[in-house]
């Protein structure tokens, strides 16, 4: 299970539906949007909460690194950092052994959305521009790197305000990305940072909370 | 096909097999079928989750 909203029952009705057994439950990295359910679902399934080593977290889950992978099955999990958004972002690269030895899709988290990249002045603390450099890194350097195929599921779409441009459609490719995603068409990290630095939406009045209780032990 | 194959290869190359791993045991992976994927949506606050395996 990948970012649980706080409400689990939907997830933990689906998994019953198909005979599925919760068995990881990954964060790709400390939300501000909305509180996350994750601790919720980890006690109501006990499956460990899988976040990157830099998480700034107080409670305890398994620390994962870049380009570690896990199986389930013939599924197989790899993770990549993916920083920019927020210093812990992680992205996960899917591949189905029962379908093809390559990989099919990727979860980009808040890094690459649809029509956008995750905004990077959430934290407020003043990181946001080098905050955009990673994100720099991360998109072109690393997503960019992935076949023009895979397909793109992203933590969000159109409504959010974690980016700025987002489509209302909830997938995409990364190879339509590359062509027509306003924000991967820079030749240089400079111009990047100044178009993901400006004209950002304001930072609404929760997330501030939203990312203090996201962090917090209980 | 082939040549999609290598180039794939070649793109995910600096991703793939340097870090920690684990691993199912033979015999989970045998019982194992097609992926089950699900996407939820909530288009009030534009969030998605994923339940897969």
């Amino acid at each position: 299970m990948v970012d649980p909203q706080l409400e689990i029952e939907p997830y933990l009705e689906a998994a019953g539906q198909k005979a599925m057994r919760i068995t990881h439950i990954v964060e790709t990295h400390v939300q501000a949007d909305h509180v996350s359910g994750a601790r919720r679902l980890a006690a109501a399934t006990r499956a460990p909460i899988l976040m990157h080593v830099g998480a700034p977290v107080e409670f305890p889950c398994v620390r994962v690194e870049d380009e570690e992978e896990h199986d389930m099955g013939n599924v197989r999990m790899t993770f990549l950092h993916t920083p920019g958004h927020t210093p812990d972002g992680i992205s996960i690269v899917i591949t189905d052994r029962s379908r093809a030895p390559e990989p099919w899709f990727v979860l980009t988290g808040d890094t690459l959305f649809a029509g956008g990249v995750g905004r990077p002045d959430l934290l407020g603390t003043g990181a946001e521009g080098r905050l955009a450099e990673q994100l720099y890194d991360s998109v072109y350097t690393k997503l960019l790197t992935l076949p023009d195929h895979l397909e793109v599921f992203p933590s969000h779409f159109g409504g959010a305000a974690c980016g700025k441009g987002l489509s209302g459609k909830p997938h995409t490719t990364i190879g339509f990305e590359r062509r027509f995603n306003p924000a991967l068409q820079f030749g240089s990290k400079a111009e990047f940072v100044r178009f993901v630095l400006a004209d950002l939406p304001p930072q609404p009045e929760t997330f501030a909370e939203n990312r203090r209780r996201n962090l917090a032990a209980v | 096909m082939f040549s999609q194959s290598q180039e794939s290869k070649q793109c995910i190359g600096p991703y793939i097999g340097g870090g920690r791993k684990t691993r199912a045991s033979a015999s989970a992976l045998a019982r194992e079928e097609f992926m089950i994927f699900r996407q939820f949506l909530a288009p009030k606050t534009g969030c998605a989750s994923y339940l897969f395996g």
